[in-house]
């Protein structure tokens, strides 16, 4: 008797279980029906005269139709909940979405603005408006917007703080750099990227014997890195170390055969070690290869200054 | 009693069911979660009592652990239902706004910045910036002679010369035409180039540094516009050139040209206009098909046929090796000389011009009086091999043996002594080219640079334009004189000098001849196939310590003595400052 009670006991509390996942496990409704869905909701809330559920439903139409593909139609409904409710962050996020997808950036990043506005630690509108602002490379903001996420994502934060330093070395600000690069280290030691850009920044500055402790130690880490062993050449050129840094750019060049600038940075000490040979190999080779401005005019100049000692 | 007590104990376990079977329900309107959850705890436990009576009742031992185990799982199945009905059902509307809060299109997520590659792998660090350079373009450093007379600049970034006579020598730097003559050759440090390091650049490209404004540098001649103006006044409109070299370092101190064309006519204002360009383009549509050609330089780049004063070459060369034992060797100057069967024979431009040179001669008198017999027999004694040797020592080569010019800072032609070697070997082709025949063709230049080593103890000196480079009070390039070769010994090179001063003291020369200025001279008239011939004139001054050597040309000027020689009378007249 009582072993037939728990079996019904547990039959039922099976049912309850299916009743209870029902809707999950059903197959995915038309978009037809989906439509028809919201606007029957919608019908009902504004007879309810219910803000919060019609604010709900405009919201979920909205990521329904964006994810449709259907910008147009996911800004106006983003709008309709902010009419709802002004101070609603997540939907100034989406919002800034729909006008970034199709590439109203400025609109868009307003839209981010306005999210953070109303939620300072809204991680998502802080990263969505990155990409914004680093396509845009609005640097002050870009800078702002890292700190803040650094705050916001302690296990993030050496690689903010590092995104930040470039940031700050783009606006020529080193010092803050120099800080950002600091704390990115102090935060991870092994962050090799804002190692290599802190050497260049003390390279930058005149510090040659630090910048080149910071290459030392960038490819210890990463020793396949090719531009930290031509950074560590071009240092040691300026010591007038030729042939070590000789032997830098030649191992950049095996790591990555033919880059132009690696070339010419080995042709440049070529001719001060009075090769003239090697030099003007090396720059028959990064002449075969792509020059941009500040290249060619590298090259324009070694090659002048082979001309010369060669009359 | 015992019966008594079980009652008890089951009617209170189905009160506590009941009242946790309301608690429940109750639980499931709640919006708060926590208490939710303290009361769906309590209300289990509730619910177990009247099972667990039931259980602790049951005879087998073993069924009773059975039957725990089933009531644990089954506890547990009503905890999930019971949540799952909570949110479903009644409190699904809160759950759903706050899942709604956190929803995102899933579309542009922010790619996370870290790597997935491992450290050791990586290729590269850093953000891979780069810093685009760019450089300021100086203004154009100036160009003037030895005496600091500016002769080209730039006014209002335009590009002036103050003398558009220098055309041949200065060049020009045109945006249209590019750059020619020491605009060209010496860019390098007139646009500043050369103050930029390519090492500079690559760093300032990486680093984002500031590299130091190229600086223009100003280039100092060696011309000297006094002697330079006289000698452009002296050939006037005829079509020549005359060249006067400094003789103990091959400074040119004056290259003169005629045609010659004025280079400003091809600079274009920095905002031209359409009329400026098309002005700009009639202009050198007028100079390039100007059929006496105006853009060459006949100094340097004119080769023309020596004629007689290829003598002064042959008889250094009869000096240094011997075969003239001195000045005074004898030589005899017959009327005409059979050299060779079935080839015309070598005759003097003048009838019995032995009247004047004396029979027997000597290597003086017949320089004096350039008697070609005489240098045919000069020839053919030097041998072919001897002439070739010589001629190179003399920076003249072969057509199909071309020697490098020794002027290197403006388009140079080298002179040669005959198109291929073996040309010589024919005794009536060497006789020819030793008095001033045959294939032979030079340059005023070359001349000039073969009195200038008579004057220099036998040493050919690198003959050049620019004295001195500039910027900023800094001495960038000094011109340093440069020993070509020792191309005759002191001692023929003395003799030489012996012999050209007789050949002004009693020869053709003696017109040159110059108030307290010794001067040595060769007069030249070279044949040309149709018109006049070439006239020709080179000199030495002064013959105690030669300071300066000249050659002139006038195309089909006629007699050399005639036309060229006044010409180089007057530059050498101002250049020492006496009135001729």
């Amino acid at each position: 008797m009582i072993a037939r009670s728990a079996h019904w006991a547990l039959s039922l509390l099976m049912l309850l279980l299916l009743a209870a996942c029902g809707p999950f496990a059903g197959q995915a409704a038309q978009p037809t029906t989906i439509a028809q869905g919201f606007q029957a909701a919608i019908a009902t809330s504004e007879a309810r005269n219910d803000q919060r559920s019609l604010a709900i439903i405009y919201y979920e139409r909205a990521n329904y139709a964006f994810d449709q593909g259907d910008f147009v139609t996911a800004i106006e409904d983003f709008q309709k909940v902010i009419e709802l409710e002004p101070s609603n962050s997540r939907a100034y996020n989406n919002l800034g979405l729909a006008y970034a997808a199709l590439g109203r950036d400025e609109d868009a990043i307003n839209a981010y603005n306005s999210a953070i506005e109303y939620d300072r630690d809204y991680v998502r509108a802080y990263k969505n408006r990155l990409v914004l602002l680093e396509k845009h490379k609005r640097l002050p903001e870009l800078v702002s917007s890292y700190a803040r996420l650094a705050e916001l994502e302690p296990l993030q934060a050496a690689t903010y703080h590092y995104l930040r330093g470039v940031a700050l070395r783009s606006l020529n600000d080193n010092q803050g750099a120099r800080q950002a690069f600091d704390l990115a280290l102090a935060a991870d030691p092994e962050l090799n990227d804002a190692l290599y850009e802190r050497g260049l920044l003390n390279f930058a500055e005149g510090l040659l014997a630090e910048a080149i402790w910071d290459f030392d130690h960038a490819l210890a880490l990463s020793p396949r890195a090719a531009n930290v062993y031509y950074a560590r050449a071009l240092a040691l050129q300026s010591l007038e170390r030729h042939e070590q840094a000789i032997e830098d750019f030649s191992q950049a060049l095996i790591l990555q055969p033919n880059t132009p600038s690696y070339l010419l940075g080995r042709a440049s000490s070529w001719l001060a070690l009075g090769n003239h040979s090697e030099a003007s190999a090396d720059l028959v080779r990064a002449r075969a290869g792509q020059l941009d401005q500040t290249l060619q005019l590298a090259a324009d100049a070694i090659e002048r200054a082979l001309e010369r000692t060669q009359e | 009693m015992k019966s008594q007590s079980n009652t008890m104990r089951t009617t209170i376990a189905w009160l506590a069911w009941l009242i946790g079977a309301g608690l429940l329900v109750w639980g499931l309107f709640l919006p708060d979660t926590t208490l939710w959850r303290l009361i769906l705890l309590t209300g289990l436990f509730l619910l177990s009592l009247v099972p667990r009576t039931y259980i602790a009742a049951w005879p087998q031992q073993e069924q009773r652990t059975l039957l725990r185990v089933s009531l644990v799982m089954s506890l547990a199945f009503l905890a999930v239902a019971l949540q799952l009905v909570r949110g479903q059902f009644t409190y699904a509307g809160p759950i759903r706004e706050q899942v709604l809060a956190y929803i995102q299109p899933s579309a542009n997520e922010r790619p996370d910045s870290a790597t997935d590659v491992r450290l050791a792998d990586r290729e590269a660090l850093g953000s891979g910036k780069v810093w685009p350079v760019k450089l300021e373009q100086p203004i154009r450093g100036s160009i003037s002679d030895r005496s600091g007379t500016v002769l080209a600049t730039d006014q209002n970034g335009k590009r002036l010369y103050l003398n558009g006579e220098l055309a041949h020598i200065i060049g020009f730097d045109s945006r249209l035409y590019g750059k020619t003559g020491i605009e060209a050759s010496y860019d390098y440090y007139l646009s500043g180039d050369y103050s930029i390091s390519p090492s500079d650049l690559l760093r300032a490209r990486l680093l984002g540094t500031q590299i130091p404004a190229p600086q223009a540098a100003d280039l100092q001649l060696s011309l000297d516009m006094r002697i330079q103006q006289v000698a452009q006044e002296a050939l006037g409109n005829r079509r020549g050139a005359v060249v006067v070299i400094e003789v103990q370092t091959g400074a040119i101190v004056a290259m003169v040209s005629y045609p010659r064309f004025d280079a400003n006519q091809l600079i274009l204002p920095p905002d031209a206009s359409q009329a400026d360009l098309e002005a700009v383009q009639a202009a050198y549509a007028q100079i390039i098909g100007n059929s006496e050609s105006p853009l060459l330089n006949r100094a340097a780049q004119g080769r023309y046929p020596p004629g007689s004063v290829i003598k002064t070459f042959t008889a250094a060369a009869a000096l240094d090796t011997g075969v003239m034992a001195s000045p005074k060797a004898p030589i005899t100057c017959p009327n005409r000389l059979r050299v060779e069967e079935n080839t015309p024979l070598v005759r003097n431009s003048v009838e019995n011009l032995s009247a004047r040179t004396g029979n027997p001669s000597d290597l003086e008198r017949v320089f004096a009086f350039s008697c070609n017999t005489a240098f045919a027999q000069i020839g053919l004694s030097l041998g072919a091999n001897n002439l070739l040797e010589y001629a190179q020592r003399f920076g003249l080569g072969l057509v199909e043996r071309p020697l490098e010019p020794m002027l290197r800072e403006i388009t140079t032609e080298a002179g040669t002594i005959a198109n291929e070697a073996s040309f010589l070997d024919r005794p009536a082709a060497l006789a020819d080219t030793a008095y001033g025949q045959g294939q032979a063709l030079v340059t005023p230049l070359d001349m000039a640079q073969m009195v200038a080593l008579i004057g220099n103890n036998g040493v050919m000196m690198r003959p050049y334009l620019v004295e001195r480079v500039t910027a900023a009070g800094e001495i960038l390039y000094q011109a340093q004189p440069e020993a070509l070769r020792q191309s005759i010994s002191p001692q023929a090179a003395q003799a030489m000098i012996e012999v050209l001063r007789r050949s002004v003291e009693i020869g053709y020369a003696k017109d040159i001849a110059l108030p307290n200025i010794s001067v040595g001279a060769k007069t030249g008239t070279a044949e040309t196939p149709s018109g006049r011939p070439h006239a020709w004139f080179v000199a030495l001054a002064p013959l105690e310590q030669p300071r300066y050597a000249i050659a002139v040309i006038i195309e089909n000027g006629g007699e050399g003595s005639v036309s060229a020689l006044p010409v180089a009378k007057r530059v050498l007249a101002s250049a020492f400052g006496v009135t001729p």
